[in-house]
């Protein structure tokens, strides 16, 4: 016998496993983040005689090699999205709201399925992007192992990042219930939001700057070299999940009040 | 089982969709939701099955709202608009996690897939799907909990005569194994078919509540048309019998406020051969169209 909270898991389970897109999606994101670690690591490498000393003190293989991941977040991000959008713009959100009708037992099964399948994307992406990075530098400029203090840390919470972004993003499609709108929203707050704020006046820019969850990833959970001004790994972390149970709470709550 | 509607009303803005609505929907029987477009069906089963907040009143199903079922799919199976589907995804797989959201025993989807006769097709995805198909799916749907309460919306709209007329016997033998069934629809003439009580509304407001036949017998005057060889002998013996004839043509007539047996009884005593006897009762949309204006005259609408 299941319980409401069970039986509304397995079912997003079969949702999201039942559509091609999934893993398209999700193959795209595995496939870009290596393919951009390879690239960016490639680079380095072949500039490397020529970087300046600056360059060279905070060099930090690991988050050189993890910046494809980071980067490959935004397709984690549309999964997050269509799992609760797609439901909307298909009409399907009637149904799944006749079966499970307190509405919060679905909240939770998406964000558990959708949190779990990003994680173990992301892990593989995180350290799929490592291995292969790691590689093309060695030999070129200074390269990371896993067993190096601060190696294995990094690349674990890079995945776990991609998981916590996937949170966010369905938080964000529970509330704006539009694909087109919950997307245009990820894509302001990682990718415009930096560059807006970087237009500040100097101390406050980096005050606010490391708040935004692109720097949590960047520069604080995926890093190994202390970044000035960036928060520690687990700093970012438990702000980075803070983000993300508020986005979904308060989706969760709209879904409840609102008509579908 | 059944459905009880208690006094629901609804606004969206400033506009009601539905204004102090009270009716039951028992079991047993088909009961048919008729309306216009836009007097508020639809809005109505939207908060009998918890997707809309009732701004007053309560609908409740054996007593208790929607919401507070437990694993609402084995009580009630609604079947709102069509084509409610991931375009994506195969009708197996809709099924089988809808299934798993209520702990429904997985035989139920074969089940009904079987019952709409979509088996040999289930492994597709629904984008490939027609129409009617996609309306199967969705009766599917609303059978796979195997409920004692089924509310479907406008469930012909779009079909072929073949599946409306398969959606008419299952419908009734639904009712006959003594499910309560709320059919919406604003195809009146399709009404009278299936449905074996009307809850009539318009304008979000109640305007009648009573069985198909009765609610024909309030519509215009019953006539009854006759063809006989002996059509003028005919004729005078029904003005002796007090029916009154609104048109002769030939050897055909058509009579008003006489039923068509005691014509024929009529007939019988006088010796008289009759050809065609036929009751004409007025179809279901002229009733309709008169009980509604009646009752837009008096809201002074």
């Amino acid at each position: 016998m299941l319980t409401t909270y069970q039986g509304a898991a397995v079912a997003e389970w079969t949702k999201i496993r039942s559509l091609r897109s999934t893993w398209w999606t999700l193959a795209a994101m595995v496939g870009s983040s290596i393919a951009l670690a390879a690239i960016t690591c490639g680079v380095v490498a072949a500039h490397w005689a020529t970087a300046t000393a600056a360059d060279k003190a905070g060099w930090d293989p690991t988050n050189q090699s993890l910046s494809g991941t980071l980067t490959a977040q935004i397709a984690i991000a549309v999964l997050g999205v269509l799992a609760i959008t797609a439901e909307f713009s298909t009409g399907t959100i009637r149904a799944s709201v006749m079966a499970t009708p307190h509405r919060t037992p679905l909240t939770v099964a998406k964000a558990v399925v959708v949190g779990f399948i990003a994680l173990v994307v992301g892990e593989i992406g995180a350290f799929g992007s490592f291995f292969v990075g790691q590689a093309i530098l060695s030999g070129h400029a200074p390269s990371a192992s896993i067993g190096q203090p601060g190696v294995l840390r990094a690349v674990v919470l890079c995945g776990v990042y991609c998981a916590l972004v996937a949170l966010v993003a369905l938080g964000l499609g529970l509330i704006l219930r539009h694909t087109a709108g919950a997307i245009s929203a990820i894509v302001g707050i990682f990718l415009v939001l930096p560059g807006v704020i970087a237009l500040l006046p100097g101390k406050l820019a980096a005050d606010i700057n490391r708040l935004t969850p692109e720097q949590l990833g960047a520069n604080s959970m995926g890093a190994v070299v202390h970044v000035p001004d960036a928060f520690s790994a687990l700093t970012a972390t438990v702000l980075m999940a803070a983000y993300a149970v508020a986005i979904v709470a308060v989706g969760n709550l709209l879904l409840r009040r609102r008509d579908v | 089982m059944d459905i009880a509607v208690n006094d629901i009303r609804k606004t969206y803005g400033r506009s009601v969709a539905v204004d102090g609505l009270t009716f039951r929907v028992e079991p047993g029987r088909v009961t048919g939701f008729l309306g216009p477009n836009g007097a508020g069906k639809s809005t109505t089963m939207r908060m009998i099955l918890g997707l809309d907040r009732p701004d007053r009143g309560t609908a409740t199903i054996n007593g208790r709202r929607y919401a507070d079922l437990d694993h609402p799919l084995r009580h009630v199976g609604a079947l709102l608009e069509a084509r409610a589907l991931h375009p994506g995804r195969s009708a197996r797989d809709h099924l089988v996690y809808l299934a798993q959201t209520n702990d429904i025993p997985r035989q139920r989807v074969d089940a009904v897939l079987e019952q709409v006769g979509l088996a040999p097709v289930a492994a597709k995805r629904v984008k490939s799907y027609s129409l009617g198909m996609g309306q199967r799916l969705g009766i599917a749907v609303a059978l796979l909990g195997d409920p004692d309460v089924l509310v479907l919306d406008e469930p012909v709209n779009g079909l072929d005569v073949e599946g409306v007329r398969w959606i008419r016997g299952l419908l009734k033998g639904l009712a006959g194994q003594g499910r309560a069934v709320l059919l919406s629809s604003h195809l009146l003439g399709e009404m009278s078919m299936t449905a074996d009580h009307l809850v009539v509304i318009a304008k979000g407001r109640l305007i009648a509540d009573c069985s198909t036949d009765e609610f024909l017998a309030r519509g215009a005057g019953r006539s009854v048309h006759v063809k006989s060889p002996d059509l003028a002998q005919l004729l005078a013996a029904v003005r002796r019998a007090g029916g009154e004839i609104s048109s002769t043509d030939g050897d055909v007539a058509t009579i008003t406020s006489l039923s068509s047996p005691e014509i024929g009884v009529i007939a019988a005593k006088e010796g008289l051969v009759l050809s065609e006897l036929m009751p004409s009762g007025p179809s279901l949309e002229e009733a309709f169209v008169e009980i509604t204006s009646d009752v837009a005259m008096e809201a002074g609408v």
